[in-house]
């Protein structure tokens, strides 16, 4: 940002704008702190000194322990399959509509868009029951491709990507139709090297949304078989939870969430940059 | 154009466009139908809103209603304003920044599942910390948060709010970047404080953004399950059952399809409406940064 006049601030200014983030983050902060400290407390310091925050003798006995006492190997197996096949294929749906709507011209192409984008509102969250018997009937019931099934396209991604295919000058365009392109062609070999950041943009928002996906899987899945990691993971608490296991959950709930925060701590800008654009441009 | 190259452009257009639009079709636009049609059933022949007045006279929905009207409301409040307040302070150049911007964002990142997961124990009656930190301030400390009315309610909003902010806190600040910065300057010559400089420039420029988060925000409120199937289950006594918890309830629990078709025709109707109040808003938008 550009130095100006007015943002400059008094010290007493800057004093106070630190105590009013440091109290704020901290606040926000707190849970995960939390969480990986008493997921590291042995089971006795939980209940004879819970409110301490570093434990004692820390150990990782409760990672193993919970590592052994549900399948999670398998729950994260399911998740990634799930969601890098689910992007695979989104990738390829996402991207051939986008092009449609930016650069070709065909009767009917503002209603079909306008279709389009209701999907950004209607949420699959709120047509659970009909896609259920939908899965059920296709015999599809506790299977990783049902719970991917209604999500092989996606109206935010058709919609970046169509702003990103739209700003690409026709000259290109131009260039490779003498070449002798097919439609095809042309998307892989000129299109896509030009739309990069916004496919990056839109695999962060893709792969965060469906590793966190919890109602559609929990309802779809029934065993091990198909069930990813944060299904699993209420299955294990629901099995944990007369023992009040607060190490072991934690613990568990560290496992299922830490690829993600890691992947933020390391590709923080690009997280960033993905979560606005799906946002307010969108 | 030629007309043969014409109709081959078409051809390609719509070939690139199937594979989205039979997805679309099958998992949007099929349920829509199937709740509508379920909702009045229809499928038997005749037309009729038998279900609709067996829903909305029972007490159970008009509860749902209320408490969500009361979550959409007090979590969406707090969190856009933490968020707005967030944004303007961080629109500086500063140290840490960097740091702040991870601390209050990370939580948009975390399953929801599992950041319930992490609430139900910081709540938990005997070994809460939040019990625990209320005890040390003099304040009631034995509260049954997750169990209890009205306590549940403000579980779930304390869960959405610490969730959201940071998430707002970031569509404020790319708001906030277009906003030109010699306007500061010049009101920065002319005497301005920096009270009215946020009330005269920054809030009125920000407002197409504050219009579009607030949009999200509610529509956010309305998608709240997951935290309530893990923390709540709706209770204690219905206190904490939202519309799309109750869909759940009578679609999976009761299996009553044609009350959960109902109430999801409801919500249908609804969110279609902000999506109309969100395209009208845009609109304006464009035209004003013209």
């Amino acid at each position: 940002m550009k130095d100006s006049l007015a943002v400059r601030r008094s010290k007493l200014q800057i004093f106070a704008t630190h105590a009013v983030l440091i109290l704020i983050s901290a606040a926000i902060l707190f849970p995960l702190i939390w969480m990986v400290f008493v997921s590291m407390k042995p089971k006795m310091e939980i209940f004879s000194s819970p409110y301490s925050l570093i434990p004692s003798s820390p150990g990782l006995d409760n990672f193993s322990t919970a590592w052994g006492y549900a399948p999670f190997g398998k729950y994260y197996l399911n998740t990634i399959v799930i969601v890098f096949g689910l992007l695979a294929i989104q990738l390829v749906t996402v991207t051939m509509a986008a092009f449609a709507f930016a650069r070709l011209k065909f009767p009917g192409k503002d209603i079909l868009f306008m279709l389009f984008l209701t999907q950004l509102m209607i949420t699959a969250q709120s047509t659970i029951y009909p896609n259920y018997m939908t899965i059920s009937r296709l015999r599809l019931l506790d299977t990783r491709i049902g719970v991917m099934l209604p999500y092989m396209t996606s109206a935010m991604g058709i919609f970046l990507l169509r702003q990103a295919f739209m700003v690409i000058p026709s000259s290109l365009e131009d260039a490779a139709r003498i070449d002798g392109c097919s439609t095809l062609q042309m998307i892989w070999h000129v299109f896509i090297a030009q739309v990069k950041p916004s496919l990056v943009a839109f695999s962060i928002m893709s792969v965060t949304s469906h590793w966190n996906e919890f109602l559609w899987p929990l309802l779809v899945t029934e065993s091990t078989y198909s069930r990813p990691l944060t299904v699993g993971l209420t299955v294990f608490a629901q099995q944990a939870e007369g023992g009040a296991e607060w190490g072991l959950l934690m613990a568990a709930t560290l496992i299922v969430s830490l690829p993600l925060l890691i992947a933020f701590i390391f590709f923080q800008k690009m997280f960033v940059e993905s979560f606005v654009s799906s946002g307010v441009k969108g | 154009m030629t007309i043969s190259k014409k109709l081959r452009t078409w051809g390609a257009a719509y070939l690139l466009i199937l594979p989205s639009f039979i997805f679309l079709v099958a998992f949007t636009f099929y349920p829509i139908a199937y709740s509508v049609v379920t909702s009045l059933d229809a499928a038997s022949g005749g037309i009729g809103f038998g279900n609709y007045s067996k829903m909305l006279s029972s007490t159970e929905f008009q509860q749902a209603i209320r408490n969500n009207i009361v979550y959409a409301f007090f979590s969406t409040v707090p969190a856009v304003l933490i968020g707005l307040l967030l944004a303007i302070v961080l629109n500086t150049k500063m140290k840490g920044k960097g740091f702040y911007r991870f601390a209050v964002f990370y939580p948009t990142i975390l399953p929801i599942a599992t950041a319930s997961m992490i609430w139900v124990f910081l709540l938990s009656q005997s070994i809460g910390l939040v019990n625990h930190l209320l005890g040390i301030m003099g304040l009631p400390s034995k509260i049954d948060w997750v169990n209890t009315s009205p306590y549940a309610m403000v579980s779930i909003i304390i869960v959405y709010i610490w969730k959201y902010s940071g998430y707002y806190m970031l569509l404020f600040l790319s708001g906030l970047q277009s906003i030109d910065s010699s306007l500061y300057d010049e009101a920065y010559l002319e005497g301005a404080s920096g009270w009215e400089r946020l009330r005269m420039i920054t809030l009125p420029l920000l407002s197409p953004t504050t219009f579009f988060v607030v949009l999200i925000a509610i529509v956010n409120s309305f998608q709240a399950v997951d935290q309530i199937y893990v923390m709540t289950k709706g209770g204690p006594h219905n206190s904490t059952n939202v519309l799309l918890y109750y869909i759940y309830e009578y679609g999976f629990v009761y299996w009553e399809p044609e009350i959960a078709s109902s109430a999801s025709t409801l919500l249908f109707a609804f969110l279609l409406i902000l999506t109309f109040f969100y395209w009208y808003g845009g609109q304006r938008k464009v035209n004003y940064e013209r």
